[in-house]
């Protein structure tokens, strides 16, 4: 009996924690920097968060199902180079173009699940080979060089328009995958299929479960969101970077802990407060003029703080 | 009562506002074998581990030899004298036994570095003291080069390394030992018995109790009910004292009553490699049929391979008159067969998800609907109905399945299975571990199912169960079947067990 009490105000208790310390980071930046409260640094740090966001869900798909993808950084640089020079260099037209920039993404999470869930390779292993192919291909593509895109007006909607005081089509589009994604974990028998195969794969087995269906589904997603988090960075910054993404699968692990996702468990509010919180970080040192090498430091440190937290420390 | 030597009176023990142990108290004698008995929940680890100091109570005295005493922990218990095996045993297995033994303690040279010489002397000492038991071990083997048995015998050394030793106690020693292992230690407490250690003892398992056992106090809800020598009870007292009510574990059963004609389950020539060869059974309608045989006897094998979770070489399967090809799981269920699993932690449980995802899991064709969509009103009921007809103990159906008992948790598992579309359920072991309350709502529940007309398969090797709930036993032994008996009241476990043993 005393358990079910504990959990509870165990969840709760993290989340409030991870909020408190989100409030905190608010508090100390905006003294430091007037300029942090500011709306359009507000509207910088939600689209900031726009990719991260995205490979948080990834994340948070493939460690319910006892995985996680690695390759989700270069999947998304990959998919922007994709989507770049397609209309620059092949001269498609803006959305057939972004298509197979997400279809690409899908292929590539397809090809992670197969061998995930079908061969048995140790996830790591396998995304993390995808993940130096995709750089490879965006390096080979690009020769190194930013795929310029200043005289395509279309690219730019999804990143730049602004559609309502000034939030550009993409943070929309976050929220509505977020909400969406939501739903399919709460109200689907595919979503609760991740749950219970993460949870107890035998359990899962021997209740007639398909595993394989439910790993792929969780590796698709993340491809396919990950080519989406690439398109939308590309669409933003106006460019094809080469070398975007990077960070992603680590700070996309790290926003997922913060929502407590671990295999069998997930909470997707929490990994988008997960998100923005990162985000906020780098925006606040960023303000207060960290240099950005510095970032890679927060991300670690905030990693570690966040599965410190989740861990039982009953144990 | 003879001389007390550790007495404990008044001790309550809250976790998180759920009050565990309510002025309980405890008498233990020198030279003697105090069993501590209750349900799951009862309590009476919680006392094990207070007087340890596992656990710190929250009220309440305790005295050694007449003298207060404040064991806040478990080194000050043991400079005390007061030692516990744990249950779950904390071996170093890259470690030699003898490093394991002193571990923490590991006698030094003067530069610092561990005596080695010294250790193994010690060592020698302190194995001699455990007798016939300690000759097969080798001190200077690794611990991970040997199995549970002995574990248990280096925890019981790590004890005797002090000189002080007055009290030991063992938290249900036996629970991951084999027959033989069991054996060598009940001869070592016994043992330590005549050297006038005052020895507790918790299990589960009466039989225990009254095979070793001098004294028995039995818990109940955190209360303390009594105390008695052991030789002036049986066992319907001690489960009478347990439970607070006498108990008929089986129920008014009628053997065969709700077998119906229609065969539900016939399996015809099931062989997979040296596990089991030839098997053939028939399960009607309503109708429980018992597996019985030793260890290593091939049935969990067998029913796994039914249910296609383990492979098999050969076997033809027909429900209801249907011939089915069943490669994996996926293809039992969709034929009507359901699992409830020997190990229910491993391979039954989402523990870190609510009872009511639980329950969940098998039934997701009936609560599915268009494009995927889960019926939450139908999730609900299904899950209350199956907590309501299972008499599960907890909060609600939102409460986190790790946190509930043994025996609610095997309790979930069946609820798993009542409203699926599944006429053939295999129950494997499934009162293993669980205590005696929970055992007989189990078998109500595997009744109530065979009323439904659910055809069932029992794998047990508790024998008494096998007796007093099966309509047939099909009996094994060294993977091939050996009998098989129409139940009826007054079969002898003898009869049957004759033929779980090769000849």
């Amino acid at each position: 009996m005393e358990k079910k009490k504990l959990d509870i105000s165990r969840d709760t208790r993290q989340n409030l924690i991870i909020i408190g310390v989100l409030l905190l980071a608010i508090i100390i930046f905006s003294t430091l920097s007037k300029y942090f409260l500011k709306w359009d640094n507000i509207v910088a740090i939600l689209v900031a968060a726009v990719p991260l966001g995205l490979v948080a869900i990834s994340e948070s798909n493939c460690l319910m199902v006892g995985g996680f993808d690695m390759s989700v950084g270069y999947v998304a640089c990959f998919s922007g180079i994709i989507w770049t020079t397609l209309i620059s260099v092949n001269h498609w037209s803006t959305y057939p173009a972004l298509l197979i920039a997400l279809l690409f993404g899908l292929a590539s999470g397809t090809l992670a699940g197969a061998s995930v869930a079908l061969l048995n390779m140790p996830p790591w292993m396998t995304t993390f080979a995808l993940m130096n192919i995709w750089q490879g291909c965006s390096l080979i593509v690009t020769s190194g060089e930013a795929v310029r895109m200043t005289k395509f007006k279309d690219f730019k909607w999804l990143g730049q328009a602004d559609l309502v005081a000034k939030i550009p089509p993409m943070v929309i589009l976050l929220i509505l995958i977020y909400v969406i994604m939501y739903c399919v974990h709460k109200y689907t028998k595919l979503g609760r299929d991740l749950f219970v195969v993460g949870g107890n794969p035998e359990a899962a087995k021997n209740a007639g479960i398909n595993i394989v269906r439910a790993k792929m589904f969780a590796f698709m997603v993340s491809g396919f969101l990950a080519a989406l988090a690439g398109a939308l960075f590309a669409s933003r910054s106006g460019s094809g970077q080469p070398k975007v993404g990077t960070m992603y699968a680590m700070q996309g692990i790290a926003a997922a802990t913060i929502g407590g996702t671990k295999a069998g468990k997930t909470n997707l509010a929490m990994t988008f407060v997960g998100a923005v919180f990162i985000m906020l970080v780098q925006n606040g040192l960023n303000m207060i003029q960290v240099p950005a090498f510095y970032q890679y430091i927060t991300t670690g440190v905030i990693l570690v703080l966040a599965i410190l937290l989740q861990t039982d420390k009953r144990k | 009562m003879g001389d007390v030597i550790l007495r404990a009176e008044h001790i309550s023990k809250s976790f998180y506002g759920n009050q565990v142990l309510d002025n309980v108290e405890l008498s233990l004698e020198p030279g003697k074998v105090h069993a501590l008995c209750g349900e799951n929940g009862a309590g009476k680890s919680t006392v094990l581990k207070i007087i340890t100091g596992i656990y710190t109570k929250d009220a309440g005295e305790i005295y050694l030899e007449g003298k207060e005493i404040d064991v806040p922990n478990v080194d000050t218990a043991k400079k005390y004298g007061i030692h516990v095996v744990p249950q779950e045993m904390q071996m170093l297995p890259e470690l030699s036994v003898a490093e394991n033994i002193f571990i923490g303690n590991l006698p030094r040279t003067k530069a610092g570095f561990i005596d080695w010489k010294t250790l193994y002397k010690r060592a020698e000492e302190v194995k001699a003291m455990l007798g016939a038991a300690g000759e097969k071990i080798d001190l200077k083997k690794k611990a991970g080069d040997y199995g549970m048995g002995t574990w248990q015998l280096i925890e019981i050394m790590r004890a005797f390394t002090t000189d002080t030793i007055k009290v030991i106690a063992f938290d249900e020693p036996t629970s991951s030992l084999s027959d033989k292992e069991v054996e060598v230690l009940f001869d070592l407490i016994r043992g330590l018995r005549e050297k006038g250690l005052a020895i507790v003892y918790v299990s589960h398992r009466l039989k225990e109790v009254f095979e070793l056992c001098d004294q028995v106090s039995v818990f109940r809800d955190g209360k303390y009910i009594g105390t008695r020598e052991v030789k002036d009870i049986n066992t319907n007292d001690l489960i009478a004292m347990m439970i607070g009510r006498d108990l008929n574990m089986f129920g008014d059963v009628t053997f065969g009553a709700d077998v119906q004609d229609e065969v539900a389950v016939k399996a015809t020539n099931y062989s997979h490699g040296k596990f089991y060869q030839d098997i053939n059974i028939e399960v009607h309608k309503g109708e429980i049929l018992g597996m019985y045989g030793l260890v290593g006897a091939g049935r969990t094998e067998f029913v796994r391979g039914l249910f296609g979770a383990d492979p098999k070489d050969s076997g033809e399967l027909e429900i209801f008159g249907k011939k089915v090809n069943i490669k994996i799981p996926r293809d039992a269920i969709a034929a009507g067969i359901g699992l409830v699993t020997e190990d229910r932690r491993q391979e039954g449980l989402l523990l870190i998800q609510s009872i009511k995802w639980n329950i969940s899991m098998t039934n997701f064709p009936a609560i599915t609907g268009a494009l995927g969509m889960l019926d939450m009103k139908k999730e609900k009921a299904y899950a209350e109905e199956g907590m309501t007809k299972f008499r599960v103990k907890a909060t609600g159906i939102e409460q986190v399945a790790g946190g509930l008992s043994g025996g609610n948790q095997q309790k979930v598992v069946l609820a798993k299975w009542v409203n699926a579309d599944c006429q053939v359920l295999i129950v494997d072991e499934p009162t293993r571990g669980i205590d005696v309350g929970a055992k007989a709502e189990v078998y109500a529940a595997l009744h109530a199912l065979a009323k439904q007309g659910k055809a069932i398969i029992m794998v047990s090797s508790e024998l008494p169960e096998i007796l007093g709930v099966s309509d047939r036993i099909v009996v094994m032994c060294e993977g091939k079947q050996t009998a098989e008996i129409v139940n009826r009241p007054g079969l002898s476990e003898e009869e049957v067990i004759q033929y779980a043993f090769s000849k």
